[in-house]
């Protein structure tokens, strides 16, 4: 199995971080602790760079949702950037694509 | 009373001037020409002089005082006890101090050494070393070392077993066999009955459940209590009740003791332990080592008790989370299988439940779900979704609500943790099964059809208990007979494996397998699935698997409403 990368970087709209490997029970909790140590300003966007994600399981959702909290509590939006099909497939059957904002880059355009 | 001994080195090694080797270095010793001298007249330590043909010619007091009326001209043999004469007689032929073995044994009640100098006429001046003291020593050291390696025994044999009965058994087996030649282990009492376990020395452990008057023996109570050990004592045998007598136990009691088995805290019970009158009374040293051995005794009871209770709570939690087994119901077949993500729990985040109609005119639910995460903070979570649906059931008409309030119910106590569910109400009716499906972030169920295709159920929801809101889109089909509707949850999918070792099971590969088991009753779909995902497994871990498969059978219609009373037919 591929590990969990994280590369994290910020730009003018607010943070944005490129996940690249397995959203799996092992290496989710990972990304939710990175994420929860992201600090977030009102207005700005944190951006999840989903496009690396190989696989992704219910506690990679898991992860995603506690993204979605930490966004929400700091008063920013969040958007999954470059979902793979696979994890679009998976983010339809649990019903998130209608909840999340989903973009094709990670890029504001 | 003689007998030759191998004296140990430690002994021969210890202080004194005049002992052991240290005789060999006296004046006269080792030179087998001198003349016999007349010092050792003096020597504190009894000395006898005889000649070749072991007729005494001297003693000096110390040995006058154990041997009072011994005279010059006497033979050894007469005199002396037997193994100083053999031991004379040995050497005397021998013409030689002999080997290793030094002569010992008794005189009077006292145990000596003998140690010889031989000298230049034949004589031989025999020094006697008093050992008493030290094989006192000894046989008490030996009998510390026997003890605590019956101890270490005991602890070994006690420990192998976390059976509370088997432990009380072997508790009062060893006691009658090792300390005395009755034991009677009485448990705490459970209600107003004590638990008796009797051993006799010789016959097997025997246990009886029955009240009895702990008062009547005394120190029992408090022993049961935990206060500290009452000594031991003798007790008149008529304040002995007769339900404390071992069967097999031969005389009247002679001494008791009466021990707490201290336990974690709470006392495990108590031991008694009886000897007859024809035994030795118990000793202090005995008291003691049945004290240490209660001590034992009572920490591995304790253990065996703690387990036992929980395991007895384990067993009936997991009684609870475990999922159900799933037969024919309203002429309606259900076939379930599950497999936890470790193999030593039985529990994890995987679920189903079918809860059947009151009547074959009415819906059947199914469910089937996941909650994220695995073990047994999954497992509760699970038993708290599962009560709640069954709260729900009769709002079961309306799935979207039901999965509302679900909804509601999870998101007050669990922040992140959600669940994925599929709802299922099945009803069979004239032309097949009628279906409604509901998916609440769950993967939708597949469609096994007469002619071989596999469908996907277009129904799509929101998972539950993560978010304020959740939407859902209900379903209807027929399945007509011989066609199966399978839920199941993403562990099968999930299975990581295959030829190259890393690839996942994949809906694909699933409905191709499916696709397969067209006109195969519900519970072969359901093995023939279970069995593909574990074959693609291989050796590697895998998430909780859950599979259900709903079928319509092949013949009959719907059962009369008597012939469905109990509701499932197992």
């Amino acid at each position: 199995m591929s590990p969990l990368s994280l590369t994290h970087r910020d730009t003018v709209a607010g943070p944005v971080l490129l996940v690249a490997g397995e959203l799996d029970f092992v290496h989710a909790a990972e990304l939710r602790r990175q994420v929860e140590g992201l600090v977030l300003h009102a207005g700005q966007c944190l951006v999840l760079d989903l496009s690396g994600v190989e696989f992704c399981d219910s506690t990679g959702i898991t992860a995603l949702l506690a993204a979605r909290q930490h966004a929400l509590a700091a008063e920013a939006e969040i958007v999954l950037a470059a979902v793979p099909a696979h994890l679009e497939r998976i983010l339809t059957i649990v019903g998130l694509v209608q909840v999340f904002t989903l973009r094709a880059t990670a890029e504001d355009t | 009373m003689g007998c030759a001994r191998r004296v140990p080195a430690d002994l021969n090694a210890s202080p004194g001037p005049t002992t052991g080797p240290g005789l060999r270095s006296a004046p006269g010793a080792g030179d087998a020409g001198a003349p016999v001298g007349e010092t050792w007249r003096h020597a504190p330590y009894p000395v006898l002089v005889a000649d070749r043909r072991g007729v005494l010619t001297g003693l000096n007091e110390a040995a006058r005082q154990y041997l009072p009326r011994a005279a010059r001209g006497d033979r050894l043999r007469d005199l002396a006890p037997s193994w100083l004469a053999e031991a004379h007689h040995r050497l005397a032929e021998a013409r030689s101090p002999g080997g290793g073995d030094v002569p010992a044994g008794h005189l009077g009640d006292r145990f000596f050494e003998a140690h010889p100098t031989p000298a230049g006429d034949g004589r031989v001046v025999w020094w006697l070393i008093d050992r008493t003291d030290a094989l006192q020593a000894e046989t008490a050291l030996h009998s510390a070392r026997t003890r605590s390696e019956m101890l270490s025994g005991i602890a070994s044999t006690l420990l192998s077993t976390l059976n509370v009965p088997r432990c009380m058994e072997v508790t009062a087996s060893l006691a009658a066999q090792h300390l005395a030649e009755g034991a009677v282990l009485i448990a705490p009492p459970q209600g107003r009955r004590h638990q008796l376990t009797y051993a006799a020395r010789g016959t097997g452990a025997v246990q009886v459940t029955q009240q009895v008057d702990t008062r009547s023996v005394p120190g029992l109570a408090e022993a049961l209590q935990g206060f500290p050990p009452v000594p031991a004592r003798w007790l008149n045998p008529d304040d002995i009740p007769d339900w404390l007598i071992p069967e097999g136990f031969t005389g009247p009691v002679g001494s008791v003791i009466v021990t707490p088995l201290p336990g974690h805290g709470v006392p495990a019970g108590a031991l008694v332990l009886l000897r007859s009158g024809t035994e030795k009374a118990f000793t202090e040293g005995e008291e003691a080592f049945a004290r240490l051995f209660a001590a034992r005794a009572g920490a591995a009871l304790s253990a065996a008790r703690l387990y036992a209770e929980q395991s007895a709570i384990t067993a009936t939690l997991m009684r609870e989370l475990l999922p159900p087994k799933l037969g024919s119901v309203h002429g309606v077949e259900y076939a379930g299988n599950y497999r936890a993500a470790t193999d030593q729990e039985r529990i994890g985040g995987d679920f189903y439940d079918v809860h059947p109609g009151s009547d074959p005119s009415r819906e059947t639910l199914v469910v089937l779900g996941d909650v994220a995460g695995k073990g047994l903070d999954a497992a509760v979570l699970t038993g708290k979704i599962r009560n709640t649906l069954q709260a729900l059931l009769p709002l079961a008409d309306d799935h979207q609500r039901v999965l509302s309030l679900l909804n509601g119910a999870l998101l007050s106590s669990h922040q992140t943790r959600f669940a994925t569910l599929v709802l299922a109400s099945v009803r069979r009716g004239d032309e097949g099964v009628h279906l409604r499906l509901t998916s609440g972030g769950h993967l939708p169920p597949l469609i096994i059809r007469a002619d071989g295709t596999v469908e996907e159920a277009p129904t799509h929801g929101t998972l539950v208990g993560a978010l304020p809101q959740v939407r859902a889109r209900t379903i209807e089909t027929v399945l007509a007979p011989g066609e199966i509707c399978l839920l199941y949850t993403d562990g099968i999918t999930e299975a990581r494996g295959g030829p190259l070792g890393e690839e996942l099971f994949g809906e694909e590969r699933l409905r191709r397998a499916l696709a397969g088991c067209a006109g195969m009753p519900a519970e072969a779909v359901v093995e023939h699935v279970q069995m593909l995902a574990f074959q693609w497994l291989r050796s590697g871990g895998h998430d909780d698997m859950a599979v259900v498969a709903i079928g319509a059978a092949r013949s009959g219609g719907p059962p009369t409403v008597a012939g469905a009373k109990d509701g499932m037919n197992l």
